[in-house]
């Protein structure tokens, strides 16, 4: 008797591009709809836990994701600041837009890496050997 | 043992002092920050949604400390763990 059951690993490894899709969409969408960056993040970020249901033997490397999310978070304090700081042009709908979604997804990206190395973190280094 | 009673007590003042302080606020605002918000949010930040509008543009900082936090919970995750092999 395996210990992951087969269907559901299965079915979530098929779940995948959807959970992707929405995800994104979230992120995308959340300055005309209800979502954003914090939203959309959780949501990417169960990407990869639902990755532990499908395959949980295999290890994965969190330093990729470290450096992104200190990457991350370097952009997210500078966006603010050159958009702050520009008094030469009024800021009109165009660059307002771009700003939006720019931080919006800024934001899920880090969002949904900092969860998901919590939650690797927990599962693959104190869950025991 | 006298002197944690003692700090205990200067805490418990400061404690009941603060509470007397603010012991008159009014437990329902008066509507005048969130009004503005919803008439002008459209004008001021060109976003159809106005939680975006608030936690990008009126309160663009508490979104800059709150994935500061989130920054720095991984980092207290990562340093109060057990195993020592943190590169590995």
């Amino acid at each position: 008797m395996k210990d992951n059951s087969e269907i559901i690993s299965r079915m979530t490894g098929l779940l995948y591009p959807f959970i992707i899709l929405v995800g994104f969409y979230i992120i995308l969408n959340g300055h005309a709809s209800p979502g954003g960056g914090f939203q959309g993040g959780a949501v990417l970020a169960s990407v990869f836990i639902s990755r532990y249901l499908v395959t949980p033997e295999e290890g994965v490397r969190i330093q990729y994701l470290q450096t992104l999310e200190k990457i991350l978070f370097f952009c997210i304090v500078l966006v603010p600041g050159l958009f702050l700081f520009s008094y030469g042009r009024r800021m009109g709908a165009f660059e307002n837009a771009v700003y939006l979604v720019l931080m919006n997804v800024i934001i899920g990206l880090k969002v949904a890496s900092g969860l998901s190395i919590i939650f690797y973190r927990f599962v693959f280094y104190e869950g025991g050997e | 043992m006298k002197r944690r009673a003692a700090i205990m007590v200067c805490c418990l003042a400061i404690a009941f002092y603060v509470a007397f302080v603010y012991n008159d606020t009014a437990l329902v605002s008066d509507g005048y920050l969130s009004q503005y918000f919803i008439t002008n949010f459209i004008s001021d930040t060109y976003a159809n949604n106005a939680v975006a509008a608030i936690y990008l543009n009126y309160r663009v900082f508490d979104s800059i400390f709150e994935t500061l936090i989130l920054l720095v919970s991984v980092a207290a995750v990562i340093n109060f763990s057990w195993r020592r092999d943190n590169e590995g």
